[in-house]
């Protein structure tokens, strides 16, 4: 082993007692950067995957002037072809189409405005949570059917089986259209907006109330993975695009939620700053004491002929050594704690925070740059904070050393 | 005999820039020549450590120059003065000699590391080294596990192990009792008689000094006699 290395370890088995204590403090402020960095992920992919797991989708395609002003006439340009490029993309892992109009729902309670959505009823399960969020009663399975969110099943007074009339306004003819539909089900999201204003329906049967058969409102895409989202310029994402039409994402529709991060992942930033700070200072004190409690022998070392340069590369060195001893200590740390809440996840029940909900506990999520990245800061960190230490040691003349160890 | 070390009106003032100056040296004019046995010798706060510290390069003097071999001292910088301390001069402190992290062995082959000589001399070496200090298998005990008169001769191996031109001890008997320190003596005396090896030490013990070949005395940072035994 190099000398330096050797004078390094040993000199900091010399005192077991301060070694461990400080190193358990770095590898505290190690662990919680892990951790901390480990759990905006979990919550990032938790709520990232409640948002568009739930009903909306990665990404969606619409008739380029329907969000602005979502008239039912504004369906998806070209549909068919489209459909094409969908189902041809491998990237895609499901999709499914919607139709939407605004109507009016009458129960012997109540008459209420609502969002009618046409689903298809095959394809939605495989995107959407409508179908596992059904609480009460079956999902969608006849034509003549509706499921309808728990808050306004009370507003309507309505059980499951009874009947409601569903009146839209078709486009093209400008006629009212009724139909007497039974209510198969109800679900619950537990976001406003669906719970009270929303019923699901065929597509099949909003088409002929309509009169608009074959046509889409929304075409809702899920890709193989999330970040498929992010590069808008790539090849699949292009293949989408078409010039009647306007491709979104998530991060389009819900722009909070990603703002939410970023100001989760700064704050993260400054509070790790401090961490390192304080970890900078702890480690800066303990090699001073070592330093202190050792004059006369860097004097001796000088002595017998030491250059100051190896001396301040001794302390760099001892310091390295405590900072490895540490990030072993702050590894098993991160893992250990980390472990221990990922048997249960932390539970945030129901939390809703920028347009998402947690539905589902969090868990702290691992990987590999934390255990690369994070422990190689530390250690460049513990080097750096050794540089003042280190220099006052071999700035250090031995008639001083000698004198003040006296 | 050949002058080997020679020092010219030399001081070291303490507080330079102060009411209450110290002469700790004032004015020592003094020649060591090869293969010499001296011990320096005076009173407490003559000057002794203040004029070996400025003999091994350690400190540097007010006034006045340091030559060994030809080399000015004074002129050299901190790391030139260290490497020159490295290959040219030994030095031995009363106590606490040692690097307690390192191993008997550890600790005698530290200068050769420092010089770059490979595993295989070092070795031998230190073999040889310790045969002469008669520490023949402690090469792996930690200074600690040693009684305070082998850690001296320990001590005494380090500085042998790289051949240097003159060894440097001060006071290093004064920590232990008058056999184990009058051992000490011995063994460096026959040291010096066997590889003709330079040695200048300080002593406040009588004992001692009586097997020194020369003794300086010093008193109030000037040489106020000097005496030739035939020890
Ligand atoms: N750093 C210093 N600052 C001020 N005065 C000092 C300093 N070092 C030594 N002195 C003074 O210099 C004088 C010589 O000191 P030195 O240590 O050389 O004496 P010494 O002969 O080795 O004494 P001892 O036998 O007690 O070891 C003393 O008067 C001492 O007080
Ligand atoms: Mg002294």
């Amino acid at each position: 082993m190099p000398l330096l290395l050797k004078l390094g370890f040993r000199n900091l088995l010399r005192n077991k007692k301060r070694t461990v204590l400080s190193a358990l403090a770095i590898g505290i402020g190690l662990a919680a950067l892990i951790f901390a960095d480990g759990l905006i992920l979990g919550m990032r992919k938790s709520m990232v995957g409640s948002l568009t797991e739930t009903y909306m989708g990665q990404a969606q395609i619409y008739h380029h002037l329907y969000r602005e002003d979502p008239k039912p006439e504004k369906v998806i340009a070209q549909i068919d072809k489209v459909l094409e490029r969908v189902k041809e993309a491998s990237e895609v892992k499901e999709w499914t189409t919607r139709l939407m109009a605004e109507g009016l729902v009458t129960s012997p309670a109540n008459v209420l405005n609502v969002q009618a959505v046409g689903i298809d009823l095959v394809q939605e399960p495989k995107i959407s949570r409508i179908d596992e969020n059904v609480i009460e009663g079956k999902f969608l399975g006849k034509k003549r059917e509706v499921l309808i969110g728990n808050r306004l099943a009370k507003k309507l007074d309505l059980q499951i089986g009874e009947r409601l009339v569903l009146t839209v306004v078709a486009p093209k003819s400008d006629e009212v259209v009724q139909e007497l539909l039974r209510v198969s089900g109800i679900y619950r999201f537990n976001v406003s907006g669906f719970d009270d204003a929303m019923v699901f329906v065929p597509k099949e049967l909003l088409e002929e109330m309509l009169g608009i058969s074959g046509e889409s409102h929304e075409l809702v895409l899920q890709f193989d993975k999330e970040e498929r989202t992010q590069d808008k310029q790539s090849a699949l994402w292009n293949s989408l695009k078409f010039p009647e039409n306007e491709l979104t994402s998530w991060r389009d529709l819900v722009p909070g939620v990603m703002a939410a991060f970023e100001m989760a992942k700064a704050t993260t930033a400054l509070v790790s700053l401090f961490l390192l700070l304080v970890v900078l200072i702890g480690i800066m004190n303990t090699l001073f004491m070592a330093i202190f409690e050792r004059l006369f022998e860097f004097g001796v070392l000088q002595a017998v002929g030491t250059r100051p340069k190896f001396i301040f590369f001794m302390i760099l060195t001892e310091a390295f050594c405590l900072g490895l001893v540490s990030v072993v200590f702050g590894i098993l740390i991160a893992v250990g704690v980390g472990g221990l809440v990922n048997i249960r996840g932390i539970d945030y029940g129901g939390i809703q925070m920028a347009e998402a909900t947690f539905t589902e506990p969090i868990f702290v999520f691992f990987r590999w740059q934390q255990f690369v990245y994070f422990p190689l800061e530390l250690l460049v960190f513990t080097v750096i904070a050794a540089i003042y230490p280190a220099l006052h040691a071999a700035r250090l003349t031995i008639a001083e050393s000698m004198k003040k160890s006296l | 005999m050949s002058v080997i070390f020679s020092v010219k009106d030399l001081q070291k003032i303490y507080g330079e820039d102060q009411p209450s100056q110290v002469y700790a040296l004032d004015g020592v004019t003094l020649e060591i020549n090869k293969g010499e046995f001296t011990s320096i010798v005076g009173p407490s706060g003559s000057g002794k450590s203040t004029l070996l510290n400025i003999f091994s390069g350690l400190d540097r003097p007010t006034h006045g120059e340091v030559f060994l071999k030809g080399q000015n001292l004074t002129t050299l910088s901190d790391s030139e003065m260290s490497d020159f301390r490295r290959d040219h001069i030994g030095f031995i402190f009363q106590s606490y000699n040692l690097i307690p992290v390192l191993t008997v062995l550890e600790n005698i082959e530290y200068i050769m590391l420092l010089q770059g000589k490979t595993e295989k001399e070092r070795r031998l070496r230190v073999e040889e080294v310790l045969a002469e200090v008669r520490l023949e298998g402690m090469e792996n005990r930690f200074p600690n596990q040693l009684s305070g008169g082998q850690q001296q001769r320990v001590a005494v191996a380090r500085a042998m192990a790289s051949k240097p031109d003159i060894i440097l001890a001060d006071e290093p008997t004064a920590n232990l009792d008058s056999t184990t320190g009058t051992e000490l003596v011995e063994m460096m005396k026959r040291l010096n008689k066997m590889y003709e090896t330079t040695f200048v030490f300080s002593t406040h013990d009588p004992i001692i000094m009586e097997r020194a070949k020369r003794l300086v005395v010093l008193k109030d940072g000037k040489v106020a006699d000097e005496i030739w035994q035939t020890g």
